[in-house]
């Protein structure tokens, strides 16, 4: 149980780990596409990690890498052709950024780390807990950006009509300035603790 | 040689296993995913000729189009016309009447322009300004341009009359 | 002309770190000194521009005739890492001097997605063979820029009083945050 609590809080990839960032800043413009991210790298993880931790004993230690990044890159091929051929409006939306889920330090990150050093059920765990972690950092960081940009989460309108919408927290400069803000207030949340 | 053998057929495995699965999953999603994009642009198309439900593609001369026809009434041609917008490439699908010169209407596929200031040509009270004009069009006289988005509305402009112009010559020869 | 267009957008308009967000973890780890930035930067370039190279041939003369546009994620990236791998063993070889100073940056490419991020975009936007050398070559230089601009500013501010909470990570995102604001102002050309 262990092993899948510490990906949500204590170690959070986003906000402590601080990896995985080039998805987690460009996809968040709309918590919609933070949460769609969010599975595609739950998936990558849940298949690497049952695999990974299958063959560990197999795989020789000298070609652990290469091996894991075919694994690594087969399964975020077919997250890919499953977004395109299912919903074609959300992969055109996240564009390159769901290939480069391959080189996302998270997955070969926990690969390396865990997967191969632990069964099966614990590796799920893990992998699960971290997805879930990341998903999280991406909604809170996806609907703060909409929120703060359009006024609207997930497309429901929360502020009042007249709420001027702050477009900076849509373009780039925001994406930067609204993480910052959010590790920020998880460090000195985390510090008072 | 013990060792480096391993090495050889675990990645041979591997990377054998990895290609087999992808070609099987795309081998059952590939036809899905040209359905989607077809899909797409007769959507699109629908959106700028109401009551539209058959369409013939077409191509010559390498320009790729389609006549939109409701039941048996030839209603018109449409096509997907595509340029650089202010920050990246600007792709509209473009409507237009039999008489080659009048537009029916357009709508934005896809852009990357500005959020709040360029992405307004995607917006209707934009867009609708296209229906029934003639080309070629002249920014500020047909089409009033978005203040604060001149170039992304130049650029609009300039993809639209290039797909027309283009369409002309197709069927001149 | 074009191709110098191409250039200019890469490094500038469309730069990697400040619009595409990629490279964002050496970013954050390394832009600590000047003068590992500007190692870093020099190995990114190099293999930036050899691994679009390659991955242009693999993709155009190999995969599309063959009709295996699947096998493009998993060739792209055992391109890169083997030949992050070649490139180290032949520096090691023949030039002990470029090896001391990129040597220890080249394991880190493997995994920074700004070299993937260009073989895709590359790809994306239908570029040619000579306009993906000069958006490769940009794009590294944009990288190297963003870098170099982030250590400077960092140097500069070490010492002083910031908030407990933002120390590291946080006041650096927001630095970068309002880099990309300036560098909005290139948009347009």
């Amino acid at each position: 149980m262990k092993d899948f609590i510490k990906g949500l809080f204590s170690q959070n990839p986003i906000f402590v780990l601080l990896l995985g960032m080039c998805p987690t800043l460009a996809v968040t413009t709309k918590a919609l596409y933070g949460l769609s991210m969010g599975l595609s790298v739950i998936f990558v993880l849940f298949t690497t990690g049952i695999i990974v931790s299958l063959i560990r004993k197999i795989v020789p230690s000298e070609v652990r890498i290469p091996t894991y990044i075919i694994i690594i890159a087969t399964s975020v091929t077919v997250a890919d052709i499953f977004l395109r051929a299912n919903y074609p409006e959300i992969s055109k939306a996240l564009g390159p950024y769901v290939p480069l889920i391959v080189v996302n330090c998270i997955i070969l990150g926990r690969a390396e780390a865990f997967f191969s050093r632990h069964n099966i059920i614990r590796s799920i765990l893990d992998a699960l807990g971290m997805g879930i972690g990341f998903t999280l950092g991406l909604i809170i960081l996806g609907g703060f950006r909409e929120l703060l940009a359009n006024g609207t989460i997930f497309d429901i309108r929360v502020f009042p009509n007249w709420y001027p919408n702050i477009l900076l927290f849509s373009l780039p400069g925001g994406a930067f300035i609204s993480l910052g803000i959010l590790i920020g207030i998880f460090n000195s949340f985390k510090r008072k603790k | 040689m013990k060792l480096s053998l391993r090495m050889f057929f675990v990645l041979t495995i591997v990377s054998f296993l990895s290609g087999f699965s992808l070609s099987y999953i795309w081998k059952i999603s590939y036809e899905k995913i040209e359905i989607q994009k077809k899909k797409r642009i007769e959507n699109a198309i629908k959106s700028v000729y109401g009551g539209a439900n058959r369409f013939e593609d077409e191509e010559r001369n390498g320009f790729r189009f389609y006549r939109v026809f409701k039941n048996e009434n030839f209603l018109g041609y449409a096509f997907i016309s595509k340029g650089s917008g202010y920050q990246g490439e600007i792709s509209v699908l473009v409507g237009v009447l039999p008489d080659l010169k009048t537009l029916r209407g357009i709508k934005i596929l896809e852009n990357v322009e500005t959020p709040g200031l360029g992405s307004k040509v995607a917006e209707d009270f934009f867009v609708k300004q296209f229906r029934r004009r003639r080309c070629p069009l002249r920014l500020n006289v047909d089409i009033k341009a978005i203040t604060g988005a001149t170039i992304s509305s130049k650029a609009v402009l300039k993809i639209v009359n290039n797909g027309v112009k283009k369409l002309e010559e197709v069927f001149k020869k | 002309m074009k191709y110098i267009g191409i250039f200019l957008t890469a490094t500038f308009v469309n730069n990697m770190v400040l619009h595409y967000f990629l490279g964002i973890c050496p970013f954050l780890g390394i832009s600590g000194a000047l003068s590992t930035a500007i190692g870093m930067g020099f190995a990114v370039i190099f293999v930036m521009t050899l691994a679009s190279v390659s991955t242009y041939l693999i993709y155009y003369k190999i995969l599309i005739p063959l009709n295996l546009p699947y096998l493009q994620y998993v060739s792209f990236i055992l391109v890169i890492a083997s030949l992050v791998q070649l490139v180290e063993m032949f520096l090691k070889k023949y030039s002990r001097t470029l090896y001391k100073a990129l040597g220890i940056y080249l394991p880190l490419i493997t995994t920074n997605c700004a070299i993937l991020g260009v073989t895709l975009f590359m790809i994306l936007k239908k570029y040619t063979f000579l306009e993906s050398i000069f958006f490769s070559l940009g794009s590294g230089f944009g990288f190297m820029l963003a870098l170099l601009i982030m250590a400077g500013i960092r140097e500069e501010i070490r010492g002083n009083d910031i908030p407990e909470g933002l120390k590291g990570p946080g006041i650096t995102l927001i630095i970068a945050g309002i880099l990309a604001l300036g560098f909005m102002g290139f948009s347009g050309f």
